[in-house]
């Protein structure tokens, strides 16, 4: 992580020219690991109420420990407020799921509703997202349209099947820019120009990894199951199975890596707040994996326990921001 | 006490550095020299936000701004005197009760999935109305109908013999008024297979009858394995389980997202599995009993087992954990076991 180049006088107004600042993260593995657990038994004593307080506690704890250019974020979602989301969430889901286990035919009626609804929650949970984010005080806000938003995430997926998925890069383009160009930070807009070229590269490559590595890896299990061929070694095949899930999750791991570094450094080098800052991202695909890999190892080792350091790991990597004033 | 802060005045990014007093009266005393700003609010005036790890604290200036100061033991004690604002952080960071934690957490988890979900579901079950349940079975069995199963190639009479051995079966036993309707499809996709609706339509394979060799006595444990989901309202209870189950992973584990979603499908899968292999011991005994009942021979289940587990590939101890239905291995020995 990359510290502040300027000196961490939190006063960023008496700075005249354009500067550089990296993204700094306080949360300590420790005190985060006791605040979640405590969190956890109050949640499940609570059955899940307390769980509403828990998630404005940890993304509390995650937004005040981020720190750019001396202030540090705020969280400021309200547990009542998420209490009743989840209130409601729990109505529909229990709704579509109960509704669908009982009738296929309500199932397929619902998943087209639920379908036509998604652009709307989509806006939704991106707006309140946002506007529970501050910095210095100033709250971010997001401005899509559901009409936009429906061709973004409707309209054009549905399209992009007709050409074979041949225009889904460019799909997954127009979707980004609907979500980066809408936010604002109190009343600038942030701008982003975004590259239809780079996301066939990073689409394209990430295709070619996951096909690849899964033929390469079916083939040699393919291979030392031929070997095996007697009914004793049949009683191998549901280990073979597990391996086949692991190098599934590797594969995905990979080829989605692949994408989210490149994409997301394109994202941030290509969009700014307008005269407040510009951003500069150079995550590499091997910190990438390493990063995800060994969160995904050390939650299996510790079966789980070592869940709640993910968030602190995934904390801001290779990122800085050029501020202007 | 006297402390650096940083001041944000309302309406703007603007960061001033601040000097705050707070004094024992319970004042709080902002001045930003080079600006002429001196803000005086009492403790009650002021909105502030509850201590959390060691992050800043915040402190709303009604209105007038955001302040936010290092979290000292000094600034922590001032701020929490009256309003409590310490309390969570104080709970959250006490050694024995995240020792506590440690312990309960794993231990509430294991009572929750284990007694209270499964006891919720029976009563779940108890309160689905009779036209609902008629309506999902309907519905399910026209949509295999449309997608997997075909009409059967055995012989009508053939299967009229079967339907009248059933009824008379059935004259035999104590059961629910439920109507257990034998029914017979050709089906590739399913293979040899049997299956109840919650409302008692009963389905069976042609492959299935093929591979018990149309032994009645087999094809009746069979079919009293299937009726006895239907007894015991297994199709509700496991809809209730895996509802509940998917909710409570969600919302006690949901806040931390990425990765943990495979973690979290993974451990869902092996809950559900668990509930599912409850119902199908449940299932097993009643048609144990029923056998025992009817004055037959265990052993014909068993033997309708073995038929099975040998079209299946040799299962491992692991797959206890990955498939919804027990060993074959432990199926068999618990029939055999009745004699």
């Amino acid at each position: 992580m990359e510290n502040t180049e300027t000196s961490v006088t939190p006063s960023v107004d008496n700075y005249s020219t354009t500067h550089i600042s990296g993204v700094k993260f306080h949360g300590q593995a420790g005190e985060f690991f006791s605040i979640w657990i405590v969190n956890l038994l109050l949640s499940i004593v609570t059955l899940g109420i307390y769980s509403a307080w828990a998630k404005v506690r940890t993304n509390r704890y995650f937004y005040s420990n981020t720190e750019i250019d001396g202030h540090r974020f705020s969280y400021l979602g309200d547990p009542i407020q998420i209490l009743k989301g989840r209130i409601i969430g729990v109505i529909l889901f229990g709704a579509y799921f109960l509704a669908s286990a009982f009738s296929p035919i309500a199932a397929l009626v619902i998943m087209l509703l639920l379908l036509a609804a998604t652009p709307f929650l989509i806006c939704l949970s991106i707006r309140f997202k946002m506007r529970m984010t501050a910095y210095r005080n100033v709250r971010f806000n997001f401005n899509g349209s559901y009409g936009e938003a429906f061709v973004m995430f409707i309209v054009l997926p549905i399209a992009s099947i007709f050409t074979l998925y041949l225009i889904m890069p460019w799909v997954l383009k127009k979707m980004d820019e609907f979500i980066y160009s809408n936010v604002t930070f109190g009343d600038k807009k942030v701008q982003s120009e975004l590259k239809t070229g780079e996301y066939y590269i990073a689409s394209l490559g990430a295709f070619f990894i996951g096909v690849v590595l899964f033929a390469v890896a079916m083939f040699a299990i393919g291979g030392s199951l031929a070997v095996l061929t007697d009914p004793e070694a049949m009683a191998q095949m549901s280990y073979s199975l597990i391996i086949m899930m692991v190098v599934y999750v590797l594969v995905i791991l990979l080829a989605s890596s692949f994408y989210t570094a490149r994409i997301r450094n394109h994202i941030f080098n290509h969009s700014q707040i307008e005269q407040v800052a510009s951003f500069q991202s150079n995550l590499t695909f091997g910190q990438l994996v390493w990063l995800r890999l060994s969160n995904f190892i050390a939650m299996v080792c510790t079966l789980g326990f070592a869940m709640p350091c993910h968030g602190l790991m995934c904390a801001p990597h290779a990122f800085m921001l050029k501020l202007h004033r | 006490m006297k402390i650096q802060g940083q001041f944000y005045p309302e309406g703007g990014s603007q960061c001033l550095l601040a000097e705050v007093t707070f004094s024992q009266s319970g004042a709080l005393l902002l001045t930003v020299t080079e600006q002429n700003i001196s803000i005086q609010l009492s403790r009650d005036e002021l909105q502030i936000k509850d201590k959390l790890g060691s992050i800043p604290r915040e402190i709303m200036l009604s209105g007038q701004g955001l302040l936010s100061v290092d979290s000292t033991p000094e600034t922590d004690l001032w701020l929490g005197a009256e309003k409590k604002s310490n309390r969570l952080a104080n709970i959250e960071s006490n050694r024995s009760m995240v020792l506590l934690s440690l312990i309960l957490v794993p231990a509430f988890l294991y009572a929750f999935f284990k007694y209270m979900i499964p006891g919720f579901a029976v009563h779940f079950s108890e309160y689905v109305p009779e036209y609902a349940v008629k309506i999902a079975s309907e519905h399910t069995l026209y949509s295999l109908d449309k997608t997997l199963l075909n009409e059967s190639e055995v012989d009508a009479q053939l299967q009229q013999t079967y339907k009248d051995n059933w009824q008379d079966t059935l004259s035999q036993l104590t059961l629910n008024d439920a109507h257990y309707n034998l029914n017979f499809r050709e089906s590739d996709k399913m293979g040899a297979n049997a299956f109840a609706l919650p409302d008692g339509t009963v389905v069976v394979t042609d492959a299935l009858l093929t591979l018990i060799d149309n032994n009645e006595d087999l094809l009746q444990a069979i079919l009293l394995h299937e009726i006895g989901h239907v007894e015991n309202k297994h199709s509700m209870r496991l809809i209730a389980e895996t509802l509940a189950t998917s909710l409570a992973i969600d919302y006690f584990f949901g806040d931390l997202g990425g990765m943990i979603e495979v973690f979290a499908g993974l451990s869902n899968t092996i809950v559900q599995n668990q509930f599912s292999q409850k119902l199908e011991w449940e299932a097993d005994n009643f048609a144990l009993e029923q056998l025992q009942t009817l004055g037959l021979d265990p052993e014909s289940f068993a033997k309708a087992m073995e038929k099975l587990a040998a079209t299946l590939p040799q299962e491992s101890k692991l797959d206890a954990l990955m498939q919804s239905h027990p060993l074959m291995k432990e199926r068999i020995e618990n029939a055999r076991g009745r004699k």
